[in-house]
């Protein structure tokens, strides 16, 4: 794909997404558990009056990841994406915005299993280590099932 | 343009309002509350229509309302009668000339040639030759002159797998290639047994010989009837006709269905007089709303923050007195700007209960109560489906033909009414019938099939009745166009429940059935609990809430028993199921202190009762309950979320889904039935039950428990000292408080400082016992020496500590005795 991306660290691996589905990144919210909820929702968020449900991606990527949430920042995806209901995520280090090109991207190895792979949009090679670019719209649906 | 534009839309607005009353007059009519009056309003409503149609040129309107208003004027003038047959085709031509308004800006390009023909009312021929109808003449030379044949193609629409659509459209292109398409469309199928048991029929022209048209389009031979042009004029007329009507007949059972909720319109308030009115986009409204949800959250806050730093400040007190009225004044208005009156509601059902009488054969009186009911627009809405159905239901399975009614002795004409009613800040909607009733047997037996019961297992009334709205239940035999396919009345429950409401039933066989609407007043806003299950906190509509009840460890542990496994509470002689709200949201692992009152909140939902186990109840707030987020729709025990006047989120508890989470299953009435078995066993089997309790010193006394009406905890304060005696004030009574241990030989201490219980006897209105601790109730066989006795007291073993068994009667002898002595 073509465009700016938005990186960030999570867990041991540096992840982007579209910056044009990015709302905006806070710090130190506070949050509310949902009791009894499944582990991919971390909890509820009051951000200005609107509800946003904050997953949980370190489960949902099946990655592992050390720190705990407080201080840390998320990112808020931009309401568009799936109707009315706002989501936002915990990450652990923000990265840069990079502008990537087609023929920077990849697609996922064949190594990596079919469930993530639906997930990661584009694999980009950089210098130091790779970038995964996340699929959004397939990660969302896949949690509502 | 523009104001040409708005000029119309205001034309249409009227002339809609003249149409209704129309259609209102009409009915009336038919109901036989016909008189003069009433003819001339509707004669006046057609003859405005006409007269502002022709000044906007609009001439098919016209045309139809000059012919309604001549047939009117006929009838005004008792030149011709108002009859069945008349004012069914007014009825139609209404429908039509609805029809037309809706498209006003095409309406001169919509035929309405059948309606004028109808209300031109021409005196059929009794003899010769049959005239063919004007508007099929041309047809039918056309057809001569092609030397076609006139088709009737019949085909079920049980077995077409694919889109009615599609099939329609596939049908019509084979037509089309062998010939050329007259009519096409579907009706209710001679045999009712199949379940969608509706016809499509095609009625086309083509050259071709019967047997080829059946091999060129794959049908059948006898799905198929031929149609001689030239011999049979009059059965090709027919079926025209038929085709017509049924066209126009399911348009207006469609019609019915999609009831437009006008955001304004047009009343006149008794007086004549119209009151002013503004039409206000919905859009705008809503966001009004929120606005004002929001600013009474905002002043909650202030009021929350400010209230501990205003104690110095001259003034500010009134500030925010003024502040705090206003906003909630405000809100209110605003609520009330979105109130409808449910005669939205109800004016559509005088015909749908109409036309379901004539499809149906059945007759029906409706009476409807309460139109000037007014309700959030939303949920009015959220209501003509639901009570569409209920109307369905009642006319299909409730009430019964007249015959049959005659039989069992009832009035051949039913009752169905419909009354609406505020009552303690809600809205209650009551649709009550006066049929067969809901057969129970036949619910127990189908849900046996289903598998959703034992075939053996007792199953309450309240259990079986709540059956029925369980989806794809249904005891009809047979499905037809109306009702009986068995998702009626859960799409009733899911959407009351959805507006935040309830539904009740109640039954009676062959006398009828009624069906209780519950809706909350007002959408957003709702008045809530805050609950504390440490760590978390949660919100509770108090739409649901019956009572609360405090548990104190020790004390009350005679009222929760444990049937079955399940923990249920006692109260007032009814068993009521627990749910702990911390095992259902899998918190058990947080500490509890063990020594902490508990409280009970028994919600009521449906039919179904039962209490909640919280750690705390911790404040009141008017919370505005946002929709649950989509990714955490599957734990049903939630219906929304809410923030609170701190900013924070919590979730808001569906009482439906707490129960369906809780697996509990309830049984009515039997449900006091298991704990009084209980009882009596007992005292059967020789056990008398005691209540053991403390005095100022360590010993422990006992009286039965069949002889003590209750035991309260006492406050210092609410004794008072007269005379020598102490006494004690509750319910309306006074009391002498008799301490066991001034005439019993045991240690007698000084007075606690704290708490103290009052042991109240059950025949005795004058006394009261004081005690200091209220431990347990023990079971004990009956034997001799606790058998009323002089003494006042006598020592007995229990578990192996010695108990005094304190007498009663002779304890409260003795102490009278010594009150008048003392005096």
């Amino acid at each position: 794909m073509n465009g700016k991306i938005l990186t960030f660290y999570l867990g041991s691996g540096l992840w982007g997404i579209d910056i044009k589905q990015a709302q905006e990144i806070n710090r130190n919210v506070e949050y509310t558990p949902v009791p009894g909820e499944k582990s991919s929702i971390v909890g509820l968020l009051n951000l200005r009056g609107q509800v946003i449900t904050l997953l949980n991606l370190t489960s949902l990527l099946q990655i592992h990841s050390s720190s705990t949430e407080l201080g840390r920042h998320c990112i808020i995806l931009k309401g568009t994406l799936n109707g009315s209901d706002q989501i936002g995520f915990f990450i652990d280090r923000l990265g840069d915005v990079m502008d990537v090109t087609e023929d920077l991207c990849e697609r996922p190895p064949q190594y990596v299993e079919d469930s993530e792979k639906s997930w990661i949009a584009d694999v980009v090679k950089l210098p130091n280590e790779m970038l995964f670019v996340l699929d959004l719209n397939h990660l969302l649906s896949s949690i509502l099932e | 343009m523009q104001a040409h534009e708005n000029l119309i839309q205001e034309f249409v607005v009227e002339a809609k309002s003249h149409i209704d009353k129309i259609e209102e007059g009409l009915l009336q009519f038919e109901q036989g509350q016909a008189d003069d009056q009433l003819i001339h309003a509707i004669f006046r409503s057609a003859h405005s229509i006409k007269g502002t149609a022709g000044f906007f040129g609009l001439n098919q309107i016209v045309a139809l309302s000059h012919a309604m208003e001549n047939l009117l004027g006929k009838i005004r003038s008792k030149e011709l009668k108002l009859d069945g047959k008349r004012i069914e085709n007014l009825l139609v031509a209404n429908d039509y000339l609805k029809k037309l308004f809706d498209h006003v800006e095409e309406s001169d390009t919509i035929d309405i040639s059948y309606c004028l023909n109808q209300l031109q009312d021409k005196i059929p021929r009794r003899e010769g030759k049959f005239e063919v109808k004007e508007q099929y003449r041309s047809l039918f030379q056309d057809l001569l002159k092609h030397g076609r044949t006139f088709y009737e193609l019949t085909y079920s629409l049980d077995q077409v797998e694919a889109e009615r659509e599609e099939f329609y459209q596939r049908i019509t292109q084979q037509i089309e290639s062998i010939g050329s398409l007259i009519q096409s469309y579907s009706r209710a199928a001679k045999d009712a047994l199949s379940t969608e048991q509706q016809d499509a029929v095609f009625l086309f022209s083509t050259v071709l010989e019967k047997d080829l048209v059946a091999m060129a389009m794959g049908f059948d031979q006898n799905q198929l009837k031929q149609f001689d042009v030239r011999l049979q004029e009059q059965e090709i007329c027919q079926l025209l006709t038929q085709a017509e009507q049924a066209k126009w007949s399911s348009q207006a059972s469609s019609l019915l269905e999609h009831e437009e909720v006008p955001s304004n319109s047009k009343q006149s308030d008794g007086l004549g007089q119209e009151k002013e009115k503004i039409r206000v986009d919905v859009t705008l409204l809503n966001q009004l709303v929120n606005l004002a949800g929001e600013m009474v959250l905002t002043r909650n806050q202030l009021l929350r923050k400010i209230t501990p730093e205003i104690q110095d400040q001259p003034g500010i007190r009134l500030i925010l007195q003024r502040l705090d009225q206003t906003t909630t004044e405000m809100q209110e208005k605003i609520m009330r700007t979105r109130m409808q009156p449910l005669d939205l509601l109800f004016h559509s059902l005088p015909r749908l209960v109409r036309e379901l009488g004539r499809q149906l054969d059945k007759q029906v009186n409706l009476v409807l109560e309460g139109k000037d009911v007014e309700l959030d627009k939303s949920i009015i809405e959220g209501l003509v489906d639901p009570l569409a159905h209920l109307v369905r239901n009642a006319l299909d399975h409730g009430i019964e033909t007249p015959d049959i009614r005659k039989q069992l002795g009832k009035e051949p004409i039913a009752h169905l009414f419909i009354r609406a009613h505020h009552e303690s800040g809600r809205v209650i909607i009551t649709i009550e019938d006066d049929g067969a009733g809901i057969d129970l047997e036949k619910i127990r037996s189908k849900a046996s099939q289903l598998g959703l019961i034992q075939p053996e297992a007792t199953v309450s009334q309240d259990e079986l009745l709540s059956f029925i709205f369980k989806p794809g239940l249904t005891t009809a035999n047979q499905v037809n166009a109306v009702s009986g396919r068995g998702v009626g009345l859960d799409v009733v429950h899911t959407n009351i429940e959805k507006l935040g409401g309830t539904v009740e039933v109640n039954t009676t066989k062959n006398k009828g059935t009624t069906f209780r609407l519950i809706l909350p007043l007002t959408l957003a806003i709702i008045p809530s609990f805050i609950l504390e299950t440490a760590p978390y906190q949660f919100a509770l509509p108090q739409t649901h809430l019956q009572e609360i009840v405090r548990l104190v460890p020790g004390k009350n542990s005679a009222k929760i028993e444990k049937i079955q496994d399940h923990a249920v509470i006692c109260l007032r002689g009814q068993i009521i199921p627990l749910i702990d709200l911390r095992e259902l949201i899998g918190a058990s692992n947080f500490e509890i202190t063990s020594n902490k009152s508990r409280k009970v909140l028994i919600l009521k939902s449906g039919n179904k009762k039962f209490g909640l186990i919280v750690d705390a109840i911790q404040d009141q707030e008017e919370t505005l309950v946002k929709p649950l987020p989509k990714y955490l729709k599957e734990r049903k025990i939630y219906s929304g979320v809410t923030i609170l006047g701190n900013g924070k989120i919590v979730m808001v508890l569906d009482a439906d889904g707490l129960c369906n989470a809780a697996k509990i299953s309830f049984s009515g009435e039997d449900q006091a039935e298991p704990f009084h078995r209980a009882r009596l066993v007992s005292e059967e089997n020789g056990l008398t039950e005691l209540l053991l309790f403390q005095c100022s010193g360590p010993e422990i006394l006992a009286v039965p428990l069949s002889l003590i009406a209750r035991v309260e905890e006492m406050e210092d304060q609410q004794m008072e000292q007269i005379g020598q005696a102490s006494y004690y004030h509750s319910q309306g009574q006074i009391r002498r408080l008799i301490r066991p241990e001034e005439y019993l030989p045991i240690t007698k201490n000084e007075l606690p400082q704290n708490k103290k219980m009052i042991i109240i006897p059950k025949n005795n209105q004058s006394v009261a016992i004081l005690a200091h601790r209220v431990q347990d109730t023990q079971f004990i066989e009956t034997s001799a020496t606790i058998q009323q006795n002089s003494e006042v007291m006598t020592k007995i073993v229990v578990n192996g500590k010695i108990i005094v068994y304190v007498h009663l009667a002779a304890l409260f002898k003795v102490a009278a005795l010594d009150s008048n002595g003392g005096q």
